[in-house]
């Protein structure tokens, strides 16, 4: 509301700082803005970094990182947790930041772990856990390789502070920080006092951090819908489970050189410089058990598309046709496609054995490998379609080849990926179910306390088109009101 | 309204469109003059037993029974009213009196009478003498007018049973089984095959005692010696039947004739039952002492409409120095028969961020109030300004009662609101003068320029 423009301030003599958590939209109901919008604002800001750490959650990184990519900021991978409370430390609200990629597998298993021993929607993970994870886990025990920010909130006692700060420096040794959050709430003094007496009871370094859930301030409504929704209740009668102010938006280096130490704020710039993973790192990795002993994926692939060839056109390969194939085996092992197109093969060769019925489409379809690997039936020599198109240097994408199987045996194909490249190996796509105009209607509805036939005529009227007829809404609850 | 949803209303209302059970903001979506009323319970109740009680002169059997009815034996009073056309006239008449609005059902089983009065428009014939009308009257209704029947409404709606004479069709031993004995028995019942029992109402015990003065009376002093001369007798009265009250009302009649006026009523409500002379005279002495009359007094009445038991005296060895708790209900009645009752308010605070809001007081307790809401860990002055003092700034400090304040702690930052009319958006501080004293002060953050306000002050 009364931040000043951007560029009246000499950015230059503003402290540097990296915003170490963060939560986006992808904390269900908790965060109020999308990953893209926090990297966007977080560069404006001329922040040194930005961690996306949402609550037992990798689902918002990817966009995160298409839109730091594009910003030229540095995104920091991580999550915060909330491990259920025991006896002696009571619950522990704990960041954790993955700054290599080894670290960023391990912080997946971890979420891994925590997520599929609890209901869809939650998750379970104590400080027991991260001290003694159970069998197939055994390797996460302290979580090798991942950053540690403890989190006091507001209000806690003293001696809970240190306590899970002592805990905290032996779990996580020299990796560890008390992460201090100063939102402008009744005894902020108080508060800083306690969590900083406890990093130095536990001798760790104090850091600023500002349990962002917002891009900006003027958010909050947003904000607060949320929470009456998670709340299954009002807003007006939500009460004190509102937060007090808007606070946690990402705020101006300004206010936060006012606001923090000087060290606590040189500190989340030092940890940034730590993580050094970046989405960038992680490419496709295909199998080698698909390609016999003795063989190359590259002389393997051409082996088999030649002797497919021979089956196909038993008369000889048309001079075309092996022109394209060598112009197309040629671009596959200049880009290092052979074991995605041997995989398909394996596949497809293995449904075909079975007499499964399947049929290959996408983009690198139509091409003649396919069609001689028995992937597609497209005949290359009566079809013209440029391979190029399909699979090109410039666009460095990785290939795509969807394969249909009638559905009934398709479980078959599963059961075999399964057993061909094991359990750790082989997986099912997963997907994050997004809010959908109804039901954000509907919830939000109620949140501000409107009866449900209102809603739902409204919701009615807007599922179809919801950005083009935004303006009937209104003119529908004025019609109810008559 | 009551818990946030429509419970009752207007035929203007439902025109606009509100249906019962709505919310409060749907209500005020649909229709923002909407006049919305908190439901009383206890009013409810009151009414109720008004009705029940002017009743009584046509019958000692009243019993009441589920949703608001009443049920009446007649059978005995008939030939006196001059048969059941009249006395069901007479009914609707004493009702009427009371403004309330009834229906009214007439039937040779009380179940059966039940289910005719049911305020619903498929039933045209309320009344009913013989009993072969009364079985092929209920035998056209819904299974759904059998309060028994609701829950198995799904089941019997799907094997084709929606009248209760299908009902009887049913099989015995099978709709036992399961449905559970209470349908069967209220259908019996209903239909005269199965004896009634019904709890009436018992007839307490009423204290009135007119005093014609000989004179005409035209200071409330003189009617409060009558009042302690009445009370004596009340207290006695009550004293005699170990008997207490928690309502009294004094009606003052006024001269008939050409400047005849409305009787005047000064009526006490106590939140112990009392028995006690003194403490029934003060209350009334409070009440007179305020009033003016209209016109001379000819006569008074005192009357207690209901009473309760007295509640026993604590016998403890040692005398205790004072019943706190009656003390304080005593201090209580005192303040509002001096005060009025809406002056006199409690403590209610809401959960709500807003220091304006969560500090709220409400005239009468609610029946049942939780523990008090408060935010966590947050310090809050002991006494709230309303409305907000607006502090002059003297060298960019604001200054109260011409001593520039220092701030201590803060800011907190409170941001709240946005949903209703009360949108605030200021810092706080706890601020201290020269002289040690602290005050609450906040700066409004929407206003362009810096304005202080102090809202709090420490106890």
């Amino acid at each position: 509301m009364h931040t000043p423009p951007l560029s009246a301030v000499p950015t230059h003599a503003l402290p540097a700082y990296a915003e170490l958590q963060c939560l986006t939209n992808f904390s269900f109901l908790r965060g109020a803005s999308h990953p893209e919008e926090m990297v966007m604002r977080a560069a404006e800001l001329g922040y040194a970094a930005l961690a996306i750490t949402d609550e037992c959650s990798l689902a918002g990184i990817v966009r995160a990182h298409t839109a730091a990519h594009a910003h030229k900021l540095p995104l920091i991978i991580g999550s915060t947790f909330r491990l259920s409370p025991s006896c002696e430390l009571g619950e522990i609200a704990l960041t954790l930041l993955a700054p290599t990629r080894d670290s960023y597998g391990n912080l997946s298993e971890l979420i891994t772990l925590a997520r599929t021993r609890a209901r869809k929607g939650e998750y379970q993970l104590s400080a027991q856990d991260l001290l003694h994870p159970p069998a197939p886990y055994t390797h996460l025990r302290q979580v090798p390789g991942c950053l540690a920010i403890l989190t006091p909130p507001y209000g806690q006692a003293a001696a809970q502070r240190i306590a899970q700060a002592r805990w905290l420096a032996s779990t996580f040794p020299g990796r560890a920080w008390v992460g201090l959050t100063l939102l402008y709430q009744a005894r902020d003094d108080l508060h800083r006092a306690l969590t900083e007496h406890a990093a130095q009871a536990a001798a760790l370094p104090l850091v600023a951090v500002g349990n962002v859930q917002m891009h900006l301030r003027s958010r909050k409504p947003l904000h607060d819908a949320l929470t009456a929704i998670r709340h299954r209740r009002s807003v007006a009668e939500c009460g004190y489970e509102l937060s007090a102010n808007a606070e946690q938006h990402l705020r101006t280096r300004l206010r936060l050189a006012g606001l923090y130490p000087a060290a606590a704020l040189a500190q989340t710039v030092a940890i940034a410089r730590q993580c050094t993973f970046s989405l960038e790192a992680l490419r496709y990795e295909y199998p080698d058990e698909i390609v016999p002993l003795g063989e190359t994926p590259t002389s393997y692939l051409r082996r088999e598309t030649y002797a497919g060839a021979q089956r196909r056109f038993a008369t000889g390969v048309p001079t075309r046709v092996a022109q394209r194939l060598e112009k197309e085996l040629g671009l596959i092992a200049e880009l290092h496609y052979e074991a995605y197109f041997l995989t398909v093969y394996d596949m497809v060769r293995y449904a075909r054995s079975r007499g499964i019925f399947c049929q290959g489409r996408g983009s690198a379809a139509n091409s003649a490998v396919c069609y001689c690997l028995g992937i597609t039936e497209v005949d290359p020599v009566r079809s013209a379609t440029l391979f190029e198109r399909f699979i090109s240097k410039q666009r460095n994408e990785p290939p795509d080849i969807d394969v249909d199987f009638e559905h009934q045996r398709r479980e078959e194909v599963i059961q075999y990926l399964y057993e061909k490249y094991g359990r750790l190996r082989a997986a099912l796509t997963a997907m994050v179910i997004s809010y959908r105009p109804r039901s954000v209607l509907r919830d939000t509805g109620r949140a501000l306390g409107i009866d449900l036939p209102v809603i739902d005529e409204v919701a009615r009227a807007s599922v179809v088109g919801w950005q083009e007829r935004r303006p009937a809404n209104a003119a529908i609850l004025q019609r109810r009101g008559r | 309204m009551e818990r946030e949803c429509v419970t009752a209303l207007t035929p203007a209302a439902a025109r606009l469109g509100i249906k019962l059970g709505m919310r409060r903001a749907g209500v005020c979506t649909l229709a923002p003059q909407a006049l919305l009323l908190a439901r009383d319970r206890g009013a409810e109740a009151v009414a109720f037993e008004e009705a029940a009680l002017a009743l009584l002169q046509y019958t000692p059997e009243i019993a009441s029974a589920a949703e608001h009815t009443l049920l009446m034996n007649v059978g005995a009073s008939l030939q006196f009213f001059g048969g059941p056309r009249a006395l069901l006239h007479r009914t609707a008449q004493t009702l009427n009196a009371l403004h309330l609005r009834a229906s009214l059902g007439m039937a040779p089983t009380a179940r059966g009478a039940w289910m005719l009065a049911r305020p619903d428009p498929l039933i045209r014939q309320r009344r009913v003498l013989s009993l072969p009308t009364l079985t092929r009257r209920l035998d056209a209704l819904a299974c759904t007018f059998l309060p028994e029947a609701q829950e198995h409404h799904d089941w019997l709606h799907h094997i084709g049973c929606h009248t209760l004479a299908d009902l009887r069709r049913l099989p015995r031993a099978g709709s036992q089984q399961r449905c559970g004995p209470a349908l069967l028995r209220a259908l019996d019942q209903a239909y005269a095959q199965a004896p009634e029992m019904t709890a009436w109402l018992p007839s307490t015990p009423r204290f009135v005692r007119r005093v014609e003065l000989t004179e005409q009376v035209e200071h409330t002093e003189a009617v409060l010696a009558v009042a302690r001369q009445l009370t004596e007798q009340l207290s006695s009265w009550l004293t005699a039947r170990q008997l207490a009250v928690h309502h009294l009302a004094l009606t003052l009649h006024h001269e008939r004739g050409r400047y005849s006026c409305a009787p005047t009523v000064v009526s006490v409500s106590m939140a112990q039952a009392a028995w006690q002379s003194a403490h029934l005279l003060s209350l009334l002495g409070e009440k007179l002492s305020r009033l003016t009359l209209p016109s001379s007094v000819i006569a008074v009445t005192l009357q207690a409409p209901s009473s309760v038991p007295q509640p026993a005296i604590n016998t403890t060895l040692l005398p205790q120095p004072a019943d706190s708790s009656a003390d304080h209900a005593q201090l209580l009645d005192l303040l509002r028969a001096r005060l009025g009752a809406v002056n006199v308010r409690h403590a209610a605070p809401l959960a709500d961020h807003r220091p304006e809001v969560a500090n709220h007081w409400e005239a009468r307790r609610q029946g049942v109030t939780g523990p008090p809401v408060l935010p966590p860990s947050v310090e809050r002055p002991f006494w709230l300004l309303d409305p907000p003092l607006a502090l002059r700034v003297s060298r960019y400090r604001p200054v109260y009662a011409g001593s520039p304040l220092t701030l201590l702690r803060g800011p907190e930052r409170i941001e709240s609101g946005w949903w209703d009319a009360r949108r605030m958006a200021r810092d706080y501080f706890v601020a201290e003068d020269s002289t040690g004293a602290r005050y609450w002060i906040y700066r409004e953050r929407s206003a362009e320029d810096v304005r202080w306000f102090l809202h709090g002050l420490f106890a």
